[in-house]
């Protein structure tokens, strides 16, 4: 049942990713199919979220939550897939779809090693990061109780205060409860080993996104540049809040779906002007993180780097201008 | 005021653990003197503006501020793309060496796995502030030793345990309740709920527990919360005992004194399971 959520979920948020990227930006959107996962990802989050409030708000039981979750998302599914038939045969023949491949090259071969590598320890030794975390145990008293937020998870008695509303907004605990009741699959699975795997998967995705960003025209440098990302990830294990050990030791938090996909796919944006995914960018943020009533990194991001390149391009004309003053004088 | 110090010892944590910060500032230090195309590119000048920002305690209070005191000073470096940052120098940086360098080949690569050695160094090597260890040898265990209490006893469970076994009850089974969680050693999760103050009996039951798994006794005197506290194992389990604990796991080196006085006191007698010594409290009809 891991396989087939391994293989089910991608495959939805990829047509939800698809029909999502057509709509926001048309037949000739030029996104790619890395763009389209991590987007359907968001919508599938997106869905999550609302099934949260059903349950974290409105008090419904869990096993509720998970038949409108199930229907949500098969029903978004199917209009994206008539949507996708609707632009498909103009987005392939106006687009002209280029996929690059980066076969025989060794840099790339090295990196895809050490991304086996990454999955084998993770999946493998579960290497988990307990500290300032209770997401499995919120996972498991939500199952056991068919209800959210009723008992405490750490003690399993009923809460006398509550919880902060805040928290309660949190949709990752909810999701991972309802996935592990549509697919069969054990709380421990999906939170410690499959919830990082794909965390894992949509940095790469997101990096490789980035490497064709950064060397449009380059194989071999795209290449070193995944490797060294690759590196960096394995060097990086040695604090939280560091991507290396977020993804490696907590790839299931919130906050590391933040770091290691959703700022770095938000930078990808900026750099190619495609500001509306922002926009999803943060919405996705304020449903996993505990943000600024909803004002997130994403966001704050995106708004400094419009910035600096709008000062950049300031400073850039008044150069220019000046030095024309000079050579006409 | 104690934002900015904040900031500033966040900072100082920051770079003690590892060196990934420092290799950050290297490369954009090493491509602001060069001639280099990257020094304009739009991720390298916000990378670079968001590094300084958050270095510096002011526009780092500014952030934290901005990320709510949920999060720690560590945290406010999301804002930086340091993966992608020191992906992109070092790619640039290296190919443009094989490419541009006269000298020979062999050189180019002592040059080349040199500095990927500094990277590699750039790591934890050895820093134990942050560490994850696999979770599966002693998950299993207490997966196993749970599915033993349940066989013995039907109905409910409250169990009261050393920190290894508590940390993981609640994740196997939700069914468990537990005498006090994770929160009582881990005060960072105080923040999601609340619920966040455990009477002082269960403080002290914590600490004798701590002093169980370590020395096996009975009785200490110990410091605690600036005041002298005395331990004594027999009250601690009495009192769990009537706050409703049915199941009592205890660290496997209790000393002969201990369980010698849980008999006679208490009417408890211990079981060997594995590593730990358990009781259970049969339920009454």
């Amino acid at each position: 049942m891991e396989l087939l959520m391994c293989v089910v979920i991608p495959g939805m948020a990829y047509v939800l990713g698809r029909a999502v990227n057509s709509v926001l930006y048309g037949r000739k959107n030029k996104l790619s199919a890395q763009d389209c996962f991590i987007a359907g990802g968001m919508v599938v989050i997106g869905l999550a979220e609302m099934a949260n409030v059903l349950v974290a708000f409105l008090g419904r039981p869990i096993s509720l939550g998970t038949k409108f979750f199930a229907a949500a998302l098969i029903g978004s599914v199917l209009a994206a897939l008539l949507i996708c038939c609707i632009l498909k045969s103009k987005t392939m023949r106006e687009t002209g779809k280029r996929f690059y491949l980066l076969r025989h090259q060794l840099p790339f071969y090295t990196f895809v090693i050490l991304v086996v590598l990454q999955v084998v320890y993770i999946v493998g030794r579960m290497p988990v990061y307990l500290g300032g975390d209770m997401t499995l145990e919120m996972v498991e008293s939500f199952l056991e109780e068919d209800s959210a937020y009723v008992i405490n998870p750490l003690t399993g008695q009923s809460y006398e205060a509550g919880v902060p509303s805040r928290i309660k907004l949190l949709c990752l605990p909810t999701l991972y409860a309802m996935l592990s009741n549509i697919f069969h699959v054990k709380a421990v699975n999906v939170v410690w080993m499959l919830a990082p795997l794909f965390t894992l998967l949509g940095c790469y995705l997101v990096y490789s996104v980035l490497a064709k960003i950064l060397f449009p025209q380059g194989a071999w440098r795209r290449g070193i540049f995944l490797l060294m990302v690759a590196l960096l990830i394995w060097v990086g294990d040695y604090m939280l809040s560091v991507d290396g050990f977020d993804l490696l030791h907590a790839g299931y938090r919130g906050v590391t779906i933040r770091g290691a996909v959703l700022v770095p796919y938000t930078i990808s944006l900026i750099l190619r002007k495609k500001y509306k995914l922002v926009i999803v960018c943060a919405l996705t943020e304020a449903c996993i993180v505990w943000t600024f009533y909803g004002l997130g990194a994403c966001l704050l991001v995106a708004v400094f780097m419009v910035a600096v390149e709008k000062v950049g391009q300031y400073v850039s004309a008044r150069k220019s201008g000046k030095e024309d003053a000079v050579c006409n004088s | 005021m104690q934002l900015l110090k904040n900031a500033w010892d966040g900072w100082l944590s920051v770079t003690e653990a590892g060196r990934l910060t420092a290799l950050l500032l290297a490369i954009i230090i090493f491509f602001c003197f060069t001639k280099n195309h990257v020094k304009r590119h739009l991720l390298f000048v916000y990378g670079a503006v968001v590094t300084v920002l958050c270095i510096f305690p002011v526009s780092a209070a500014l952030l934290m501020q901005y990320q709510t005191r949920f999060y720690d000073y560590q945290w406010i470096w999301t804002y930086v793309p340091v993966t992608a940052m020191i992906a992109f120098g070092s790619t640039v940086f290296l190919c443009d060496f094989w490419e541009n360098c006269k000298r020979g080949r062999m050189q180019k690569a002592i040059v080349t796995v040199a500095l990927f050695v500094v990277l590699v160094m750039c790591g934890r090597m050895g820093g134990e502030t942050y560490k994850a260890e696999s979770v599966t040898k002693p998950r299993q265990d207490v997966e196993q030793l749970l599915e033993d209490i349940s066989e013995k006893r039907e109905g409910d469970i409250c169990l009261l345990a050393p920190e290894e076994v508590l940390t993981y009850a609640r994740g196997i089974r939700g069914d468990i309740q537990l005498y006090y969680g994770r929160n009582m050693w881990d005060k960072s999760l105080n923040a999601y709920s609340y619920d966040n103050m455990y009477p002082r009996e269960k403080e002290i039951c914590h600490q004798w527990m701590l002093y169980a798994q370590e020395w096996g006794g009975l009785k200490n005197s110990i410091e605690f919360d600036g005041e002298k506290v005395h331990l004594d194992g027999v009250e601690c389990i009495r009192t769990a005992v009537g706050q409703g604990v049915n199941v009592i796991c205890l660290p496997g080196k209790m000393t002969e004194e201990a369980l010698h006085a849980f008999e006679s006191e208490l009417e408890m007698t211990f079981e060997k399971y594995g590593e730990w010594l358990i009781w259970i409290a049969q339920k009454i009809n």
